[in-house]
């Protein structure tokens, strides 16, 4: 009888889980090597709900009701912006930079790198990038890299390559914040990327599309206000089936 | 549920921040040598609601599970110590360095600071000192009765005297760091090392990859205003799209209100 309103408030609850991830992309509308959050939702026609799931005991089904399903990643690639600094390094294709804490390798595409006081290349957090073999890569005086990744010195002798990664589905990583990411069960593991440029002196930017996500968010917005309007319709009808039905004589 | 509130307070105090270092670097885009500042943003924290294989009721697993982020947050304000641009000043003690390096300056508590400002001036002892009278390492004393100084692309100082002789004076080393964007800046177009930017190794000027020394030149800031200007309408739009979602937030939460009448 009330899974009416149970259904709108859902909704409601969907659209605030919505506004959460909107809202995170749109604070990240300027993080260098961001990728957007994508939340899709799937419609049950009928949901079992069982009172415990070791008893399995049906207690009854939800039906026309939406639940967020999974949150994916947004591969798509941001603008290349030109920074001129020569430790900024962007990906122009598939691919991901390793970088690595401890023993912990993380991916990403957040090419803003540093020197550190030892002369290893190292991200904002002090990571340090690996190169094809998984080996840090150490820079020196006039250093560069190419569009293939190739570390040269000042001679232009080779000295070694940065390590590009590529997984079988992208928007199956992990978000680890700080833009980087883990590998997955359903990411798969990395392997060297083909069909990649590094572009020396720029870096990519957020895919955020302020447009798309205002949009979203005023469309939110108003199916929240709708879906409000259900549960005060229903609420109506109640009341007057409490208040009038109960009052027949 | 209030997430999105703080997300999107996150995204504006950056994009503040961001336009505290624009606003810098345009009140500095005449300061001689002056490097320019960019900052730098990361996502916050990833909350996982599920994670990716959490079985479901359908005996089917969850692929990649439910998370949402928490915002945006300042990683590191990262100086650019690209070259600016040479002006000629035609003046014998305004030094430019053509490429890597910096000068070395005393502080008067006897630290060295370094400075690619070569703004020089002579003091009262005849003293090779910046703007503010610190004196330049190592130190070069220019005799009273010199009529013209000259210094060489690698840095050796001479004078040329009154009685037509000219006379070696010292050379000017130069110092280079192999992170100098770990420098520390401590005003008045002086910084000073830190862990992060290594030591100094000093050479000499044209050599080793040094920058040569160019008499009569100043470099200028390298602050690119349009640049500049473009990325203070971007902090802008920014800070305005993340009120905007506060905005959004307070409706939702003022329609949640009229639930209960």
């Amino acid at each position: 009888m009330v899974r009416g309103i149970y259904t709108a408030a859902m909704g409601m609850l969907n659209d605030w889980f919505k506004l959460d991830s909107t809202a995170n992309n749109l604070a990240n509308v300027d993080t260098v090597g961001y990728k957007k959050d994508i939340p899709t939702f799937s419609a049950y026609q009928e949901r079992h709900i069982y009172s415990s799931l070791d008893r399995r005991t049906p207690i009854g089904s939800l039906p026309y009701s939406s639940v967020v399903d999974r949150v994916y990643i947004d591969p798509t690639e941001g603008t290349l912006q030109y920074t001129g600094n020569f430790l900024d390094l962007a990906i122009e294709g598939k691919g991901y930079f390793a970088v690595q804490r401890d023993n912990e390798v993380y991916y990403t595409r957040a090419g803003n790198f540093k020197l550190d006081a030892e002369g290893f290349v190292v991200n904002t957090d002090g990571f340090r990038l690996l190169d094809e073999n998984g080996e840090p890569v150490r820079f020196e005086e006039g250093y560069s890299v190419d569009e293939q990744g190739f570390v040269r010195d000042r001679l232009g002798n080779m000295v070694g390559r940065i390590g590009v990664y590529s997984f079988a589905s992208e928007r199956d990583l992990r978000k680890v914040g700080y833009t980087l990411f883990t590998s997955t069960d359903e990411s798969g593991p990395a392997v060297a990327a083909e069909n990649f440029r590094i572009l020396t002196g720029y870096v990519e930017l957020s895919n955020v599309n302020a447009l798309t996500e205002m949009v979203k968010m005023v469309e939110l917005q108003r199916h929240f206000e709708i879906a409000q309007k259900v549960v005060l319709a229903e609420d109506e009808m109640f009341s007057k089936l409490f208040s009038q039905v109960a009052s027949l004589k | 549920m209030m997430v999105s509130l703080y997300s999107a307070a996150t995204g504006m105090w950056a994009q503040q921040y961001k336009l505290d270092t624009v606003s810098n670097n345009l009140a500095n885009v005449d300061t001689t040598s002056y490097k320019k500042i960019r900052a730098e943003f990361q996502d916050l924290v990833y909350q996982y609601y599920k994670n990716a294989g959490t079985p479901t009721a359908q005996n089917s697993m969850i692929p990649t599970g439910i998370y949402v982020g928490h915002g945006v947050k300042l990683s590191a304000t990262n100086r650019i110590f690209t070259i600016g641009n040479l002006e000629q000043t035609g003046n014998a003690l305004d030094l430019a360095i053509a490429g890597d390096g910096f000068f070395q300056i005393q502080l008067q508590d006897g630290r060295i600071a370094y400075t690619r400002d070569g703004s020089f001036k002579i003091d009262s002892e005849g003293r090779i000192v910046t703007a503010n009278g610190l004196s330049l390492v190592p130190n070069i004393v220019i005799p009273a009765d010199a009529v013209s100084i000259n210094v060489s692309p690698d840095g050796i100082v001479s004078a040329e005297m009154q009685d037509g002789t000219v006379q070696n004076l010292g050379t000017i080393t130069l110092v280079r760091f192999v992170n100098p964007a770990g420098l520390k800046a401590i005003g008045d177009n002086l910084y000073v090392q830190t862990v992060s930017s290594g030591d100094p190794i000093e050479g000499t000027p044209n050599q080793d990859g040094f920058g040569a020394i160019q008499q009569g030149f100043l470099e200028k800031s390298n602050v690119d205003v349009v640049k500049e200007m473009v990325d203070m309408i971007i902090a802008q739009r920014a800070y305005e799209l993340n009120a905007r979602t506060i905005q959004t937030a307070d409706d939702m939460l003022r329609t949640v209100s009229t639930l209960k009448r």
